[in-house]
């Protein structure tokens, strides 16, 4: 006798009546589609597992790797300011030096042979101060290269968020509870992920072209 | 030169020591310094300034804020503002217009420019 594989209100959403239709699809006996599902069930825990095991340990990597980023930001600006610090003495002793060169200028006997050193003395002097002065511009990489890691570990900071809110979701096998702020990525310092160290003068004269636009404008 | 009082903001640390140390090489001695923009605000309260060198990111009260802040202030309404960044966006720009600062350089920055912004908006106040 034909059984009907149709839904009915005894056996309608069971999964009876999806392995029956199942089976019957497959030409196979209902009891046979029922067990290579339980075993494909069984097989999929394990990979589950592993992916979980996975999600877990490149979860708990994350924080080490922010912080290594942050840690870069800090002593590279560590290095600069000590650099700065050096220049600012150089070029406080390059001014004592010209003012004690024109000092000297009074003292000695003028020559053209003195005038042409006191002369030279001052030039390279003052090319040393305005080398100094292209070293600490320079160095503004620091403050756009902070800004681009701190943009890295913002991503990072939320690629940790998603796992950890996967990682609930394979627990709990519900949506999260987890409160909102535990999701949000860590709060970094406020950065600019398109800032880049370019000397060229194209990004300037675009911004020079719609200010001056705009204040003709008014 | 008239004497003026800059204050200069920005939370990075190094970005403060060169923009200072290219103000003096442009012969502008008299400098004071604030790491955010609610740092400045008490800064012009309690100290003043006759111009304001600002960047745009920063943590408390950002750039563009401070600037909002300034020209809603009746004291302050009129400080010239100069916005160092490294937000060169046509939209960043545009934006920062609307807050009203005078001018603005994208960063890294020369103190050749640095100098010509100084002017033009010294120029423009009538200072």
């Amino acid at each position: 006798m034909a059984e009907s594989f149709a839904p009915t209100s005894e056996n309608k959403g069971t999964d009876q009546s999806l392995i029956s239709r199942l089976a019957d699809n497959a030409g196979v006996p209902r009891h046979m589609m029922l067990k290579n599902f339980v075993e494909m069930v069984r097989g999929l825990v394990p990979l589950l597992e592993s992916v979980k095991f996975s999600i877990e340990e490149s979860s708990n990597r994350i924080p080490k790797a922010s912080s290594q980023l942050s840690k870069v930001s800090e002593a590279t600006e560590s290095a600069t300011v000590e650099i700065l610090n050096v220049l600012e003495k150089m070029s406080d002793k390059i001014l004592r030096a010209q003012g004690e060169l024109k000092i000297l200028r009074g003292l000695i006997v003028q020559t053209e042979d003195t005038e042409k050193a006191l002369v030279a003395a001052d030039k390279w002097l003052s090319e040393t101060n305005d080398d100094s002065m292209t070293i600490a511009m320079a160095l503004q990489v620091q403050d756009i290269t902070s800004q681009q890691l701190a943009g890295v570990v913002h991503i990072i900071e939320s690629v940790r968020a998603q796992l950890s809110e996967a990682l609930e979701r394979f627990e709990s096998g519900e949506e999260s509870d987890m409160p909102a702020a535990r999701k949000e990525a860590k709060v970094q310092k406020p950065f600019d992920i398109d800032a880049s160290f370019s000397k060229s003068p194209d990004r300037q004269n675009a911004a020079d072209e719609i200010v001056d636009q705009w204040l003709k404008g008014k | 030169m008239a004497a003026q009082k800059f204050l200069v903001v920005d939370d990075s640390l190094t970005m403060r020591r060169i923009v200072v140390n290219a103000l003096k090489s442009l012969g502008y001695e008299s400098v004071i310094e604030a790491a955010d923009g609610k740092e400045a605000v008490g800064k012009l309260a309690s100290e003043g300034a006759d111009f304001v060198i600002t960047d745009w990111n920063m943590p408390e009260m950002n750039g563009l804020d401070l600037v909002r802040w300034i020209r809603g202030n009746d004291q302050f309404t009129n400080l010239p503002v100069l916005m160092i960044t490294t937000r060169g966006n046509k939209d960043d720009v545009i934006e920062a217009m609307k807050a009203r600062v005078n001018n603005y350089i994208v960063k890294p920055f020369t103190p050749a420019g640095l100098k010509e912004k100084i002017e033009a908006i010294r120029k423009s106040v009538g200072s």
